[in-house]
This record gives structure tokens, sequence and C-alpha cells, in this order.
């Protein structure tokens, strides 16, 4: 029945081990795509589609050869691994030759290559023999992709594969002694890399009107937190210690707006926007946004926690309303101002439909920092590395401020149950 | 005693507040009859009643309101503005009549008519100033000089030291003058750089008859309201009334901003889904057409035998016999009720028949259809992995403070920037499909099996593209629910669980009888806070495809909003707004049902 010390201990430290073990892995899963992010902002295009993909951002190595600068290729020369680099001349034609079940009908680069010959002299001299066949594969959208049977000679003997690509070839070679030669293909070929940051990507993008961007958002920010904060503040107080007659209606009614999704409100406000002259200007993204039904919830909850005889004693001393706000409800309320402030600027960081609404994609100088991203990610079929940057000038400002003020940011939620 | 000793010295100066006070009442009764006028005449001028002509038109002329398209809204908009409008006419003229006679509530109204008038005032101004839209100037100014933003932070921080002296400390008072002055440049810098204030601005303001008679009105609004205000003894207000007029003036802000930006938006969009609206033309009317062609369906059995004849009816059902027409031969991919196109949604096989399902807004179910599945996958996706993780968090072990900052992360980024990162995350040559490829070969080669790598095409196969939306959409707010779950956690009385162990209770049995049923609060919040960001969900899609149009599988709720209210323009801003509608009308039963389930004490 008594468990011994020693196991006692040891079950301790294997749950313990596993407790941490759920929760470090629950933990990556989390991080991980900022980890992508942040690495994949400081890689060059290329290396952020390679396959397989990697975290630590690589360069190439170069090396100078016939006056240019060309990248270095690690490649097998007579067994031997030589570091070459790609010439101007031009090179046979070359055949990647695959199982057919192996055959990868999306991208048949990707197909794992069994054979690669030079395909013109191979049918001249009758290694590779034309079966005129076809095998088709069908790929996972649904379309289908044939591709022609050939019969390879290997070591003597014929098997029949499937000719997954051909493209140009290349010709290697190695720099340091330039009568070794080799016939490649760089889409094969292996880079000789580094490891190396290019921090180049955040100047570039800023310079991609991101910069604009970036204070428009800040500005808007801003103003909209100093907005809600006040209102709140006010609206908050009133809600929470003021006694008269239909308070408590207007509460409901008010509280009862947050049911309303904003979807509703979108057309409307952005006829009410065009009607007046807003649309596509910065103020449509302020003005209409410094009131705020949570933030006058959340100042209310918190206020009606401060003890009343405080409140009275300072009437009693005849204190104003307003006196009493500013000077004894306003510094005891430090944390759940704290809170406000966070959510607030979140909410006005992070807002993108009704940008996307009143201003577009078009209207760059207006942009917010989540339109600009759009418009990068828009752009960015051959520049990954670009978009990704601009998600970091994105989303890493909130992250700093919460890390800064997490434990507010935590109680406000705990407490309120709601979100900006 | 005490009072009239304080009064005592300051008699010359009463004297002239008395006559002051002699003056206000007169001077309130008549800026009431200037705010009557110039409403009326506005109201008159809305309501198009006097053929644009006379001195309620000329004076409503004044103020520039267009009344030719009156912002293209329509007829309907603009006589309820008018009508709208007719309430201040009524309230001066009570008030006027209530104040002459020294009322009380005369005051009030007065007074709410003095402080409307203000506000309106002070808006017109900042509009004619230019304030409003100076924002853009601001921004190039700040281009030109970044630096100047520096000022804020740096007042902050000068604050932040300040906090750490003694509140009696000579420096920090200094400190904190310091950081205040640092504000006001920068706000000093940010006028400057609005061009608010140079001289061709200014001059070209002073030349402006409205700026003139703005800065009068806020003057003389401001002034006789302010003494109004002031007058609460000789009208025998009691403390009570005090506080609650003072109570009415800190929720102005909100109340202003209330109708402005909610109650009349939504009015309107309630309008408008009752009309069939477009960019640049007034709406038109139409009762309940949008909300008809929206959710219309049409039910039909195939007859294969009628089918087999060339331009013969298929469709049979009931008396809908002559309304269907068949167009296609053999694929039935539309068909035809008189002239409008109902589209196939989908189709059953009873039997030995199939029953097709046709809707007029075939891409609005599909959309709804979307949305529901959606949050049918989010929700065990968002919350189960919540409680686990709540409950490990809620564990006394070291660190999880750390953990629980971590796992709120996602919570916080902006989703356009997630959905960016997992946009490429979810490529085809992207890590998550080599993770996929990683674990199967590594259960191949310990099992012995052959599993092919599964290769998922995360943001094109059809199949798959909801599902990939409902990953992210997880994953972002997992974090929040944690949180929600660990505060429910804490919330748990400990004696419980300490009766629990007495008894003899396990660990499993106490999760099972006490934590389960007393999270059940936090769960309904949870479910319901969950359903209804799931229900709006549309800056994932949005982001994740690029391409317009997106796979109509990925077509959520929101998105398609989006789509017919901004980009197809045949059916506008009408059509858009009865979507949100049905839309609200579903989040709204959510809500209601988070209500009965939850009882209505939660916010006291």
């Amino acid at each position: 029945m008594y468990e011994s010390e020693m196991t006692r201990k040891l079950k301790f430290y294997v749950v313990r081990f596993l407790l941490y073990a759920a929760l470090i892995g629950f933990g990556l899963i989390m991080l991980f795509p900022f980890i992508y992010m942040v690495a994949s902002s400081l890689k060059t295009s290329d290396d952020v589609t390679s396959y397989p993909p990697r975290i630590l951002p690589r360069s190439p190595e170069r090396t100078e050869f016939e006056g240019e600068d060309r990248v270095l290729y690690r490649v097998e020369v007579d067994g031997e691994e030589r570091l070459m680099v790609v010439t101007d001349e031009q090179a046979p034609r070359l055949g990647f030759f695959a199982e057919p079940q192996d055959l990868n009908a999306d991208d048949p680069r990707s197909t794992p290559i069994e054979l690669t010959v030079e395909f013109d002299t191979g049918i001249e001299d009758g290694t590779l023999i034309d079966l005129e066949q076809e095998v088709v594969v069908e790929s996972r959208t649904g379309r289908e992709r044939s591709f022609d049977l050939y019969d390879v000679e290997i070591d003597g003997e014929f098997r029949t594969l499937a000719l997954a690509f051909r493209t140009r070839g290349n010709i290697f070679v190695d720099p340091e002694d330039p009568t070794v030669t080799a016939v490649g293909s760089v889409l094969r070929a292996q880079r000789v890399e580094f490891v190396e940051l290019q921090l180049g990507n955040y100047n570039a993008v800023l310079e991609l009107d991101m910069d604009r961007a970036l204070v428009n958002t800040t500005f808007v920010t801003i103003l909209v937190v100093a907005g809600q904060v006040i209102t709140s503040i006010f609206g908050g107080y009133a809600f929470s210690r003021i006694p008269f007659r239909g308070r408590n209606a207007l509460f409901l009614m008010y509280l009862g707006s947050y049911m309303v999704p904003f979807v509703v409100l979108i057309i409307p406000m952005y006829r009410l926007m065009v009607a007046i002259g807003w649309q596509g200007r910065i103020v449509s993204l302020i003005v209409p946004w410094v009131f705020t039904v949570y933030g006058t919830f959340l100042l209310r909850q918190f206020f009606m926690s401060i003890p009343r005889e405080i409140e009275e004693a300072a009437l009693l001393d005849g204190a104003g309303r307003f006196r009493i706000l500013w000077g004894i409800f306003v510094p005891l309320s430090k944390p759940a101002l704290a809170a406000l402030t966070i959510f607030s600027f979140l909410y006005a960081w992070n807002s993108f439909l009704w940008p996307l609404i009143i201003i577009g994609e078009g209207n760059v100088d207006n942009h917010v920092l989540t339109l600009s991203l759009i418009r990068l990610n828009n752009a960015a079929a051959t520049e990954p590395n670009l978009a990704l940057t601009g998600a970091a000038i994105a989303i890493l400002p909130p992250i700093f401020i919460f890390i800064l003020a997490q434990k507010y940011f935590i109680e406000g939620i705990a407490t309120s149950g709601l979100k900006g | 005693m005490d009072a009239t000793l304080d009064y005592a010295p300051r008699t010359a100066d009463k004297n002239w507040r008395n006559q002051f006070e002699n003056l206000i009442i007169p001077l309130s009764i008549l800026i009431n009859q200037v705010v009557l006028v110039v409403t009326l005449s506005l109201s008159i001028n809305i309501l198009d009643l006097d053929e644009r002509g006379g001195l309620f038109a000329l004076i409503g002329g004044i103020t520039g309101v267009d009344v030719g398209n009156f912002g293209n809204l329509g007829a309907a908009v603009q006589n309820f503005t008018g009508l709208l409008l007719l309430t201040p006419v009524l309230m001066s003229i009570y008030g006027s009549v209530r104040l002459y006679f020294r009322k009380q509530d005369g005051r009030y109204f007065s007074l709410l008519l003095h402080f409307a008038s203000f506000a309106v005032c002070v808006v017109v101004l900042l509009q004619l100033w230019g304030v409003f839209l100076s924002f853009e100037s601001v921004v190039d100014g700040i281009m030109e000089m970044p630096w100047v933003l520096l000022g804020i932070p740096l007042a902050y921080v000068l604050f932040w030291i300040a906090g750490k002296f003694s509140p009696v400390s000579q420096l920090r008072a200094v400190l904190e003058y310091v950081a205040l002055g640092m504000a006001g440049l920068t706000f000093i810098g940010f006028v400057i750089f609005s061009d608010l204030l140079s001289s061709t601005t200014l001059i070209r303001l002073s030349q402006n008859f409205g700026v003139w008679l703005a800065i009068a009105g806020l003057l003389a609004f401001g002034i006789i309201g302010f003494g109004l205000l002031r007058m609460g003894d000789a009208f025998g207000e009691t403390p009570d009334q005090r506080v609650a007029w003072q109570g009415w003036l800190m929720l102005s802000p909100n109340i202003i901003g209330f109708t402005l930006f909610f109650a009349g938006p939504l009015l309107l969009s309630f309008y408008l889904s009752f009309t069939v609206s477009r960019v640049g033309q007034t709406p038109v009317f139409t009762g309940l057409d949008n909300y008809r062609n929206i959710t219309a369906l049409e039910f039909a059995w195939y007859d294969p035998q009628a089918a087999a004849q060339p331009n013969k009816l298929a469709f049979a059902y009931g008396g809908l016999q002559e309304q269907f027409v068949w167009v296609a031969d053999e694929s039935v991919r539309r068909y035809r009720v008189n002239t409008v196109g109902y589209n196939v949604l989908a189709r059953w096989d009873i039997l030995d028949r199939t029953l097709y399902i046709g809707a007029r807004d075939r891409q609005f179910w599909r959309s709804m259809g979307n949305t529901i599945t959606f949050c049918l996958m989010l929700v065990p996706l968002a919350t189960i992995p919540a409680v686990g993780m709540s409950i490990l968090l809620n564990s006394k072990m070291p660190g999880m403070k750390f953990f629980r900052a971590v796992y709120f992360l996602p919570s916080v980024a902006a989703v356009v920037g997630t959905a960016t990162i997992w946009r490429w995350l979810y490529q085809p040559q992207g890590f998550y499909n080599y993770f996929l490829a990683e674990i199967t070969g590594f259960f191949n080669s310990v099992l012995g099996t052959n599993y092919a790598d599964p290769q998922i095409l995360w943001l094109n196969d059809p199949g798959v593209v909801l599902f990939s939306i409902v990953l992210l959409a997880a994953w972002q707010v997992v974090g929040f629910n944690t949180v929600l779950f660990l505060a429910g956690l804490q919330g748990i009385p400990r004696p419980l669980y300490e009766a629990a162990t007495v008894d003899g209770a396990g660990r499993w049995k106490q999760f099972w009888y006490i934590t389960l049923p007393m999270l059940r609060p936090t769960t309904f919040f949870v479910l319901t806070t969950t359903i209804i960001t799931g229900l709006q969900v549309f800056n994932e899609p949005y982001t994740l495809f690029p391409a317009r149009p997106i796979p109509e599988n990925a077509v959520t709720s929101v998105y398609y909003i989006w789509i017919t209210g901004f980009t197809r323009l045949e059916l506008g801003f009408g059509y858009a707004s009865a979507v949100a509608w049905l839309l609200f009308a579903l989040i709204f039963l959510v809500t209601l049902g988070q209500f009965r389930v939850q009882g209505s004490g939660q916010y006291d």
C-alpha cells in the first residue's frame, strides 16, 4: 500500500516531465508560425520557397569566376564532391526520368528522380528509346497530366521509366581547376550556403509604402486609444456612480448594441461616410471609433468595485463630480485603464474590414498596415520574404506591447470576459 | 449663518451676478428661438415643402445642405431626417414657454438645446476649418520629420520616471511638467503639420461667413448655456437633479457617438435591406423582395423519362409543374422558373427518384452552409485543447505565467498578419506538408507500413480549404479561450476540492463532479463567443486566398456580404444589408441561447 520514497519521487518527476512536455509541445504549436515569420523575414525569396523548408536564413556562397560573381554548387564529379560554378556555355538538354508510380503531376520537378540522362545524345546512341506510350497521372486538383515512357539503358540493362521533365542543362566548372567540368542542372544541384540574415528586407518593405502605412496606423491608433479612454472614463463613471432616471434602461440598450455584429453596420456606415465626404480619408478610421461599448463597460465594472466611502468623503468636502472622477477614480483605476488602453490599441492596430471598405486597396497613401500587408501579400508570389517581413512589421508591435503589459491584459479579460 | 458670512464680502460681485442672471433667461429664450427658426427652416428645406423659396428655405440654404440627392440616401431617409429635425423645434417651443414661467423642466429643455447647438457649432467650425480632413497633411509632415512622433513615448517615459519619486518631491513635479510640455510640443507639431494655423488657411477662414456664424453660435450657446447651467439655485434644483444632469453631461459623448455611429446606421441598414440600392443611385423601396430573393428555395423531383425527351419538362412537383423548364441536357446544372434562374443547391436520391433543391441565390446558401460548418469545426478545436491547457496551467508548477503568455500570443496578432504567415506555411512545399511527410515517413519506418505522403493542397483542394481556415482560426483563438477557462478554474472555491478529498473522491472524480460542473458558465460563455466570432469570420479567407474569386468553399457569410455590397454592383447595398440582417438574426439566436442558459444576472 505504501509507496517507497523512491517510487514516489520517480512518479513525481515523470508526471512533471510529461506535463512540461505537453506544455512545451503546445507552446511550440502556438509559437511556430511566429518563429517562421521572423525567420522568413530575414531570408532571400528563394530561400523561403526552398524544399525541404528550413528555419535559419541562408544565403548562397559566391565566388568570382571569369570576372563575375557566381553561386557555388556542390557537384559530384567521378565520385568526388567539388564546389563548382555554372558557366555561361550552352549545355545539352537533360532528361529526368522517374518510376511511373513516383510521378508527381502537381509539380513534376519535385518528383523523386531515378536517373538523369543527356537527352539528345541518349536518343542518338540508342541508350534511350522512346516507347511512344504515355502514362497518365491525375493531379490533386483533378487535372490529368501525361508523361512519355522511355526505355533507358542502365548498366547494360534497359528499364522502362517515365520522363518527368526535360530542361536545358548547365555546364559546371571548378573555379579552382577550370579543367574539371560536369554537366548537370541548377534546378537539382545543391547550393553551398551559409547562414546570413537579410536585414535589408525590412528596409525594402518600408520603402514599398509600408513606412507611410506604419505612420498612418500609429497615428490612427494613438488618437483612437486616447478617444476611447476618455469617452469610457466619463461613460463608465456615469453608468456606475451617478444615479438618474433612465440610466439602467440606457445601459441595457448600450450593452445590447454589443450584440449587433459589425457587418450589419458596414454598409450604412459606408454610405454615411460617402455622404459627409469622409470616404477614403483617415478621419473615417478615427472619429467613428472613439466611442466604445466595451471600454465603457469595462470601466463601469471597475468603478463599481471602488468603495463608496472614498467618494462620499470627497463629496462632503465639497469636491465636484468631475474633480472626484479625475482626482480619485482615474488614479485608482490604473489597472483597468491599462487593460482598456491595450485593448483599444489592439483593436485600432489590427482592424481590417473597416479600412478595407472605407479606404480600399487602391488608396495607398492612406493605407493602414493591414491593408498594406494585403497589398504586399497579393504581389508576393515571387517575394514571400517581403510579405512575411510586412507581417512581422504589423504583428511585432502588438506582441511587444502585450509582453510589456501582460498582467493587466490577461486580468482585463478574466474580469470582463470580453475582448475589444 | 456661515453662508451669509461667506457671501458678505462679495456683495458687489453678487449684484453683478444677479443682473447677469436676470439677463440670462430672456437671452436663453431668444437663442431658443434662433434654434427654432434654424431647425424649422432646415426641416422645411429637407422635407422640400416650399418649392425652394421663401425665408425658411433661404436660411436653410445658408447651411449648404444639398437636398437634391441627400447623400444619395433616398426620399425616405430625407423625410425621416426632416421630421427628426422637428424635435428641436418642439423642444424649443416647450422649453421657451416653460422657461418663461421659471419652471425647472423648461430650464433643462433649454439647456439640452444649448448644449446640442454648442456641439453642432463646434463640429461645424471644425469642419469648416478643415480639421477632419487635415490628418493626411499631419501624416505628410510626420513622414518628413518622423522624430516628432518620439515626443509621445518620451513623454510617457518621463511620466513613468516621475512616478517613481515620492509625491511631494520637487523633482517629480518638474519631470511631470517637462513630460506635459513634451506631449504638448508634439501636439503643436501635429497642428503645424496639419496646415491649420498657416496664414493662408486663416485668411481663407476669415473670409468665410459660415465661420463667423459658427463662432458667434459657439460663444452665444456657450456663455448663455453656462450661465443657465449655474442658475440651479434660482430654480430650486435639488442635489439629485444636479447630479442627474452631470451624469447626462458625462454620458453625452457616448450618447452622441452611439446615435451617430450605431443607432442611426442600424436604422439605415434596416431600411436599406428593404430596398434596391446601388452605387450612385438612390434606394428604391421594394419591400421583402431582397429577403425573398436571398432565401427562395424550390424543390422538384427529377423525372428521368421526361428528361429523355428533348425540350420537355423534366421536373414535376405539385402545382409548380409548369414553372420548371428543362435547360441543360444531362448535367442538370441550371433550370429556370419563369425568368428568374434557380441554381441547383443540392440533390438527394430517394428510392429511384431524385429530389433537386434549387436556390435562387445559391451562393448565399453555400456561404451560410460554409459558415455553419466552419463554426461546427472551430468549436471543438478551439475549446477542447483550451480546457486541457488551462488545467495544466492551473497547476502550481513554476513557469505557468510564461506559458500562459505564450499561448495568448496569437490572439494579439492581426488576423491579416497571421493569415499571411499561414498562407506560406500552407504552400504545397511549405512547412506543414513537410512536417506531414516527415511524420508519415517516421511512422512508415517504425511500423513498417507504407502510407503515402498526404501532400495536402491546403489552399487549392476544394474539400480542404474550409478546414484550412478553421485550423488557422482555432490556433488564433485557442489561447484566448485558455485564459478564459483558467479564470474560470481559479474561480472554483478550494474548499470544494478539500471536502471531496476528505470524502475520498479521486482526481478523476473531482474533475468530473466538481471542475466540469463549476466550469459550466465559463464553458457557455466561451462557446458563445467562439461561435459568434466564428460566424463573422472574414479576414482569414480574404487573406489566405489572394486570387479573386476565392474558392467557393471558402466563402463565408461576411465575405459574401462584402462581395454583394462592394464588388457585385448589380446586387448592391440593399441586398447586402438584407444578407447582413439574416446573419444578425442567426447571431442573435446564439446570444439569446446563451442568455437563456446563463440567466441574466451576470452583469452586476
